[in-house]
């Protein structure tokens, strides 16, 4: 049975999180420029400038689902004409910000004087910050990132790196206030530092039984969306490694008779954490990773860290332009989860169809077929909404992954 | 000794009691209801009542939709699993098991050693399920037994081009208005259901043999229109709505082996 302690860095999570979301409040009411970003921004770059801040719509969206105030953001969009069809967290997002910030946790996002997006996870995203561009009349800054079927080429890293020169012009422009790439060379460095923690938390997974669930690494990974860059993160990750390495020496992990170590493919199902963790410890199971919070600065198609050290700061952030999952064709994908499953000796796969986001989706079922066939792993597909709890069935779910676990049982027989 | 299977689907609810040597003693089914858990409770009761038994069983499993709200149950198992054994006990051959339940369809593969190897299922969307022929039966006045032996009676192949249940009930109802003669409409309801059956069951590159359950499988219409689709004679079990319960029993015997 699974057991669920707040662990210190739990703790210190609520904090951060808390404190980042009241601080860009307090710093947009005393004049800071506010830039809205998608998540794969190098947010790097607004440290840069004295008085900048920046907030990301994505993850807010996740906050507002966790916090089970999705449904009823999704609703309010949905009252202004907005398809249900559209990805949740664009739904969450217009229905609390064009209601002044309504139902928020965090009280909603200080309203932007930029918005910069990118094409290379959806083109629903680039359409979602439109619209504000439309309604607001504020400048959108679209950064152009090439689809990635192998590892970036260098062509593509130049061509991005020029688009980050712009956009650092722009903010110039727009801001009055004069770039120092000293400041953002030191927030890479906070990042790259961030994330080697990060690794090492990811990897207490590999522990038997796994020292983590997916599901604390889902959410301890809002603060590298939020905070990307500063001191804190960083230390925020050593502190998180450190403990959770502690803890597995000391043998306290979260499912101690752990039968069965699956691998989650999509993004969380925000509204669903504790639920789902819980159903699933109950049965001795225990989602040990995902690819969704693996992708973060690893090489197209595998787990390994990028080598960022030897980069220039605009480059690194250039080259971590692919890393989400979204972008990655078939055998990219397919080749890091090969690896995922034999590190961490996984065995099933729960690939979660998620009717918002598409991309992510698009071709689980060949993935499925590659994993079960090739790889003779044992799958399952649910369905699932990230954010729209509307979309997604307990009860059917559960059917399949207990009919997953039954059939690990029976060809361990 | 005695064994229970108790399988709470999310419109009938059956129980299956074995005696030792997994001879079935008593088997009971009812509609489920708004509670389950009463109804799961009642036809175990009276499956107990007519298997003559003063005790309950030694062993219950519960499966289905309903699986975890049985509180008599030792065990819980998913109707993946039961199902497969239950059609397994029966037909020892089986390959594809075609599930076709109230609000759900489902195809599960058996590898050669008689163990799920696949199974996709499809609980999305009413179409396809034991609830499109109820509606459809409603909107045409005739009883859902009725449908199988009305069909065979079709002389014209027509075809209903909505899968969506709405839909497909006013293509129907415009059809009933246009005078087409009631069989053809109901032959042409099932090849539209087993279309879709069909291409779930192509997923699953279906071996024979092929075993037909739930309560769609007395629909002899249905069963003759798959065996087409499907180049194979579809075979039914005597009571195709048991099997899930009777899988249930049957791994209530081996779990104190476990
Ligand atoms: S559809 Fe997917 S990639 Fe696009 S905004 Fe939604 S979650 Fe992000």
């Amino acid at each position: 049975m699974a057991q669920f302690v707040k662990t210190d860095s739990g703790k210190r999570l609520t904090r951060l999180i808390t404190n980042g979301y009241m601080d860009n409040i307090v710093k947009a009411q005393q004049g800071a420029f506010v830039v809205w970003i998608a998540i794969i921004v190098p947010a790097e770059i607004f440290a840069g400038f004295d008085n900048v801040i920046y907030c990301v719509p994505e993850s807010h969206s996740a906050l507002c689902a966790g916090k089970g105030v999705g449904v009823s953001l999704c609703e309010k969009a949905e009252n202004l004409g907005y398809s249900m069809d559209l990805c949740s967290y664009a739904r969450i997002d217009m229905g609390c910000h064009f209601n002044q910030g309504a139902d928020s946790p965090a009280g909603g996002l200080p309203k932007p004087d930029l918005l910069v997006s990118n094409n290379n996870n959806c083109t629903l995203l680039a359409k979602w910050f439109d619209v504000y561009h439309r309604e607001w009349d504020i400048p959108h800054f679209i950064l152009d990132i090439p689809f990635c079927y192998e590892s970036q080429k260098q062509r593509d890293m130049e061509y991005i790196v020029s688009q980050f020169q712009d956009l650092i012009q722009t903010v110039e422009k727009l801001s009055g206030q004069k770039f120092n790439p000293e400041k953002m060379a030191q927030a890479w460095e906070n990042s790259v530092e961030a994330n080697k923690h990060w690794r090492r938390f990811l990897a207490a997974a590999k522990n038997k039984p796994s020292g983590i669930t997916a599901f604390d690494s889902f959410v301890q990974m809002a603060p590298t969306l939020t905070m990307r860059g500063t001191p804190e993160l960083a230390e925020h990750y050593r502190f998180l490694a450190d403990e959770t390495e502690a803890r597995v020496d000391q043998g306290i992990v979260p499912a101690p008779n752990e039968k069965y170590r699956l691998l989650w493919d999509n993004i969380a199902p925000w509204h669903q954490l504790r639920k789902m963790s819980s159903r699933l410890g109950a049965l001795d199971a225990n989602i040990i990773s995902a690819s969704y919070t693996y992708c973060l600065g690893s090489r197209e198609g595998s787990l390994d860290l990028l080598d960022l050290e030897s980069l220039s700061p605009l480059e690194g952030m250039a080259r971590l332009q692919n890393f989400s999952i979204c972008p990655h064709g078939l055998q990219l994908r397919g080749r890091a989860m090969k690896q995922a499953i034999e590190e961490m000796d996984i065995d099933g796969v729960v690939f979660a169809s998620n009717r918002s986001c598409k991309v992510y989706s698009l071709m689980q079922m060949d993935q499925q077929r590659y994993v079960q066939e090739e790889l003779g792993v044992p799958t399952v597909m649910i369905d699932v909404d990230h954010a729209d709890e509307r979309k997604y069935s307990e009860e059917t779910a559960f059917v399949r992954m207990e009919a997953l676990l039954e059939s690990i049982d029976e060809a361990r027989r | 000794m005695f064994f229970a299977g108790v399988d709470i689907g999310s419109t009938s609810t059956e129980c299956v009691i074995l005696d030792e040597s997994g001879e079935i003693i008593a088997a009971d089914m009812r509609p489920t209801g708004a509670n389950s858990a009463k109804a799961a409770q009642a036809v175990l009761d009276s499956a107990i009542e007519k298997a003559g038994l003063d005790a309950p069983p030694h062993r219950i499993v519960a499966t289905g939709y309903g699986r975890v709200s049985a509180p008599f149950a030792h065990k819980v198992v998913t109707e993946i699993t039961c199902h497969a054994r239950g059609v397994l006990h029966l037909f020892p051959q089986v390959r594809t098991i075609v599930d076709v339940g109230g609000q759900d369809s489902k195809v599960i593969r058996i590898g050669p050693k008689g163990n799920v190897i696949d199974f996709v299922m499809n609980d999305k969307c009413s179409a396809g399920s034991g609830r499109f022929l109820e509606v459809m039966a409603r909107a045409l006045e005739v009883e859902l037994d009725d449908l199988g032996p009305l069909s065979e009676k079709s002389a014209e192949e027509i075809s209903i081009s909505s899968m969506c249940t709405v839909f497909a009930e006013s293509e129907v109802i415009s059809l009933v208005a246009r005078a087409v003669p009631v069989e053809d409409i109901i032959n042409g309801i099932h090849k539209s259901i087993v279309n879709r059956l069909a291409s779930q069951m192509q997923r699953m590159n279906p071996e024979p043999d092929i075993v037909m359950t739930g309560g769609v499988a007395k629909n002899s219409g249905m069963v003759k229109k798959l065996s087409q689709a499907a180049g194979h004679v579809v075979l039914v079990p005597e009571n195709p709505r048991m099997t899930g319960a009777l899988g249930a029993a049957l791994t209530a015997m081996g779990l104190d082996r476990e």
